[in-house]
């Protein structure tokens, strides 16, 4: 769907503020791209919604006139996940952004999804509270329920999933869902609150949320360890999981990538395999404990250079790369897009994947880094090239499939972090076998008529 | 049943494992709840194929199937109250595979939760949610209905560690969801929607866990409060100062009388008494932990405060928490466990209005749970002959709901739905949330033979 006819955009306007509702082909086109290189269809207009009436009307309006709408927070996915594909309305989520009140007793925060994750954390962060998933960019928390997005510190403090206790959600006919509640935990029905978390705006729009926080750490400590090679450091990660020590990060960079980081932000970190880690505990001797044998299991696996207690500005500095890894590479191929692979596999097939992966980009001779969460077995692989290079850029794919495929072989998954959006849906399938099935159901239940987000998570 | 279809299921399971007989039909006849209904016969099953021919027969016949793990269920989940087939899981109890390195264990859904402890543990690892029924009850039943325990404010409840499922569906289609990676975002998370589901949605064949290491070190404490505000104060400031106890229990005024009646631990009868106890690695951290903790507890006015020094003297500390449910199941010749769950702010506000409720009633409600993620177990110990006692327990448990809902709570925090709770189900879930469940149900058991009756679908 192109354009709204006259009557359309008069409907539309009645439903919010002028100001909030738009057919102005600079906001139409500020929504057609997240940082994939997957192009929706221009959206026919954007509109702001500040209230759940407001998303309810709008919802309810649309679906009746067969109108294709797209949730849209930060923008920041990774596989076109609020791309529109088919036009229509984008609803533009980031003004309604008040956090409506923090219960610093229940360790809990009533948010809005238009929030963005640094200024919540700002907030919450003078009671003394934190909310951990930490993608890399400055996502919503509206986009990053939708993803179910982690990070770096996942690997101890879980994913988004894990922190959201109820929800506000529009369906896509326009009424109006509460689910789950503030208790810290229930067995009272179906849990639906977790099938909206991760379905990527495809069952509805999330107009607020009851965040768990969690405290603080007193102390944090970060190291980091370089090895002579990529088995062995992927290894050391793995043991490390599997010996039961609980890093807050556990990330593994190869040669390559840190090149670029040492060249942008003069880091001078030494250009070998390497784990950046980062450990939390309640008191200095405790990560004294953890350092120990965190040392010990790492020399067994043959790491040269240690660094402990990173010094406080130079830990900014490195957690800063770390998480611009994706926009640094991109600032080094100006001009090229990227395939990022996200598979996930169980930590023990961590080493092998990792090596598969680099193999594979020698074999083919193609530009690519390798780097990933290790701690919770989750690997990227951004694959650099140019999508009008009809040639290259199949390769890229291949490869990108072969990588998925490996990972599905040992157990794994096509995405721990980034989500189906437009990119992955050729794997679903493959993935979900005789389930994909029963998903397709639960989108028909809730969107019969498929206009909510369309085009993504299913083919 | 027909003969026909009869003949059909046994042609499935043999002879041995097909029972109709009275003595049989008894036993599947009930759980840990008041609730009680008959099947027409039972089957023990021992693989998935079995189980997916069953219900195709069984989908085909339109006969009600019920899964069942070891029956312990309080709100009368796993009574046949439409009759039909007992699917007994029972025997299902193979340990697939334990990966510490993966931290994950695969399980069939009859292993009972201590074997699966007994197995971990020489590795140093266990399996967090910790039922108090934990020497019985099922991994199945576990799933099924989300169950938690002693240890749910630190490690949460069973749906944090399910990874993935190997599903029956009613129609006998076998499916998988999830998988073996710590963190997955591919599609929607019917892993999620089948745990906490009562065995409504699909039957359980298989559970990829994710397991934990084993903290070695513990430390204990207990402390009495004259008054109620300022245990519950407790409760949330210990949460606030960042130390998450791996333990942190409540005993209220009428469960501390009544242990004292029925054993020899001569507790101070005091409103409130609260044991924690923390775990970490080394002795040092959990000592550094529970340093905060007994520092919270003299804050707000302790009557006394001991800390175990031995393990034996933990174990003491302990003994009045671990005999409560016992020893108020003895008192009377009936009792309701509740399971309400609030915020953990709300806790103190929770035991005034229970005790608010009895006193209204005239009953006897002895409560104490987990306060550290805010569920508390009233027990309402009553004469179930009494018929006048019966309605005041009615009304009681329906006040106490009301109060759990004001409160922003939950219904049920680890015990489900079942019969018991069904028909509160409208006062927790609004209307959109209730017919969201119900078109599911529907979905997935287009003619509603998978545990019907339940849970208000
Ligand atoms: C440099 C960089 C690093 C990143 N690192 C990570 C990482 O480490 N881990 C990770 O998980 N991700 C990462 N991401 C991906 C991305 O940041 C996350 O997926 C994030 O959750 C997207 O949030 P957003 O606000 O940008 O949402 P958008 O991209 O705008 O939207 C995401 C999806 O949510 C839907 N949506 C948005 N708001 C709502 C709503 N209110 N209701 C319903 N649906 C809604 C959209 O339709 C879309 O499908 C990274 C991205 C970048 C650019
Ligand atoms: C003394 C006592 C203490 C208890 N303490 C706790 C506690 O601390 N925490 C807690 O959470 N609960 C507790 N319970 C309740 C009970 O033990 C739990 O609900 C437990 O999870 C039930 O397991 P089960 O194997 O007995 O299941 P059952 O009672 O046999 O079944 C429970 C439900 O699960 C379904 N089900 C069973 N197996 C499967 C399967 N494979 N696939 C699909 N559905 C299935 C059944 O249909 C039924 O709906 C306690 C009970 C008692 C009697």
């Amino acid at each position: 769907m192109k354009a709204f006819s006259r009557k359309q955009i008069e409907v539309l306007s009645s439903f919010v503020e002028s100001n909030r509702f738009s057919t102005g082909s600079s906001n139409r086109k500020l929504h057609l791209q997240d940082i994939s290189p997957h192009r929706g269809m221009l959206p026919a207009g954007v509109v702001w919604p500040i209230r759940t009436e407001e998303v309810s009307k709008i919802l309810a309006w649309t679906h009746q006139q067969n109108i294709p709408v797209t949730p849209w927070g930060a923008g920041t996915s990774t596989e076109g996940n609020p791309v529109p594909t088919r036009g229509g309305l984008v609803i533009d989520m980031t003004r309604m952004n008040s956090i409506l009140k923090i219960h610093p007793q229940d360790l809990q925060v009533d948010v809005q999804p238009g929030v963005f994750r640094k200024e919540l954390n700002r907030q919450v962060g003078i009671n003394g509270l934190f909310f951990p998933p930490d993608p890399g960019a400055d996502a919503t928390i509206g986009g990053m329920i939708a993803n179910n997005a982690s990070g770096v510190q996942t690997v101890k403090y879980g994913a988004t999933k894990d922190y959201v206790m109820r929800l506000v959600v529009v369906l896509p006919q326009g009424e109006v869902i509460h689910t789950g509640s503030k208790a810290h935990k229930s067995s009272s029905g179906y849990d639906l609150t977790r099938i909206f978390v991760g379905s990527e705006g495809t069952l509805g729009i999330v107009t607020e949320a009851t965040l768990r926080l969690t405290g603080i750490p007193a102390h944090h400590l970060a190291a980091t360890i370089t090895f002579d090679d990529l088995e062995s450091v992927s290894k050391a990660a793995a043991l490390m999981i599997g010996s039961g020590l609980e890093p807050a990060a556990l990330e593994l960079l190869t040669p390559k990538l840190i090149g670029l980081m040492n060249r942008e932000k003069d880091l001078g970190l030494p250009e070998i395999p390497s784990l950046f880690c980062e450990f939390h505990g309640i008191s200095k001797t405790t990560l004294k404990e953890v350092e120990d044998l965190t040392k010990e299991l790492c020399r067994d696996c043959g790491a040269v250079g240690f660094e402990f207690g990173v010094e406080e500005g130079h830990r900014r500095n490195l957690w800063r790369a770390r998480h611009e890894a994706w926009e640094t590479i991109h600032r080094a191929h100006p001009g090229k897009e990227t395939i990022i692979v996200d598979a996930a596999v169980p930590i023990s097939h961590y080493p092998e994947m990792v090596v598969f992966s680099q193999n594979l980009l020698g074999e083919n001779n193609a530009t690519g880094y390798v780097f990933g969460h290790a701690g919770d077995g989750n690997l990227h692989v951004v694959l650099v090239g140019d999508p009008g290079e009809k040639n290259e850029w199949s390769l890229l794919e291949e490869m990108n499939n072969s990588i998925v495929k490996q990972a599905l072989k040992l157990g794994g998954t096509c995405t721990g972090e980034h989500g189906i959006g437009v990119g992955k849906r050729k794997f679903m399938k493959l993935e979900h076998g005789k389930s994909y099935e029963l998903m397709r159901r639960i989108k028909d239940l809730l969107d019969p008529k498929g206009l909510m987000n369309p085009g993504k998570i299913f083919s | 049943m027909k003969e026909k279809i009869k003949q059909m299921l046994i042609d499935v399971v043999g002879d041995k494992n097909f029972t109709d007989h009275q003595i049989d039909m008894i036993s599947y006849s009930y759980d840990a709840s008041e609730h009680r209904h008959r099947p027409i016969c039972g089957l023990r099953v021992e693989t998935t194929q079995q189980i997916s021919e069953i219900l195709k027969i069984a989908n085909k016949e339109r006969i009600p199937v019920t899964p069942r793990g070891a029956g312990t269920g309080l709100s009368g989940m796993a009574v046949p109250i439409k009759g039909g087939i007992v699917l007994d899981l029972s025997r299902m109890n193979k340990i697939v595979e334990i990966s510490i390195q993966d931290r994950l264990a695969i399980v069939q859904p009859g292993v009972v939760y201590a074997e699966l402890e007994n197995a971990l543990s020489p590795h140093g690892f266990f399996f967090p949610p910790d039922p108090a029924s934990g020497k019985v009850s099922t991994l199945g039943g576990n799933v099924a209905t989300n169950a938690g325990g002693l240890k749910g404010a630190k490690y949460g409840t069973t749906r944090d560690y399910v990874l993935g499922l190997q599903v029956v569906l009613p129609d006998g289609r076998v499916m998988r969801t999830g998988s073996k990676a710590m963190k997955s975002v591919s599609g929607f998370d019917l892993t999620r929607l089948f745990v906490g589901s009562e065995g409504t949605l699909g039957v359980v064949t298989e559970i990829i866990l994710k397991i934990n290491p084993r903290p070695p070190a513990t430390s204990t404490a207990l402390a009495t409060f004259d008054r109620l505000d300022d245990a519950g104060r407790v409760v949330s400031q210990i949460m606030f100062t960042g130390i998450i106890p791996s333990a942190l229990e409540i005993l209220g005024r009428h469960t501390i009388q009544a242990i004292n009646q029925n054993t020899d631990l001569n507790l101070p009868e005091v409103d409130a008494m609260i044991l924690a106890e923390t775990n970490g690695y080394t002795a040092e951290e959990t000592d550094f932990q529970m340093k905060k903790v007994i520092s919270v507890f003299q804050k707000n006015n302790p009557r006394e405060i001991k800390l175990a020094k031995t393990e034996e003297e933990a174990r003491g500390l302990w003994m009045a928490r671990k005999s409560a449910y016992g020893v108020l199941a003895r008192i009377k010749t009936h009792f309701v466990l509740e399971d309400v769950t609030v915020p953990m702010a709300n806790i103190s506000d929770l035991l005034k209005g229970i005790e608010t409720i009895a006193d209204k009633y005239h009953l006897q409600i002895a409560t104490f749970g987990h306060a550290g993620d805010g569920n508390l177990h009233p027990q309402i110990l009553y004469d179930g002959y009494d018929a006048e006692e019966v309605a005041r327990v009615e009304a009681a448990i329906s006040d106490l709901f009301h109060l759990a809902i004001d409160l922003d709570g939950t219904l049920t925090g680890e015990h489900g739905i079942g019969i018991s709770k069904a028909r509160y189900m409208p006062l927790e879930h609004d209307p959109v949330a209730l017919q969201m469940m119900r078109t599911l149900k529907k979905t997935f058991d287009p003619n509603q033979i998978l545990n019907p009756g339940k849970m208000a679908l």
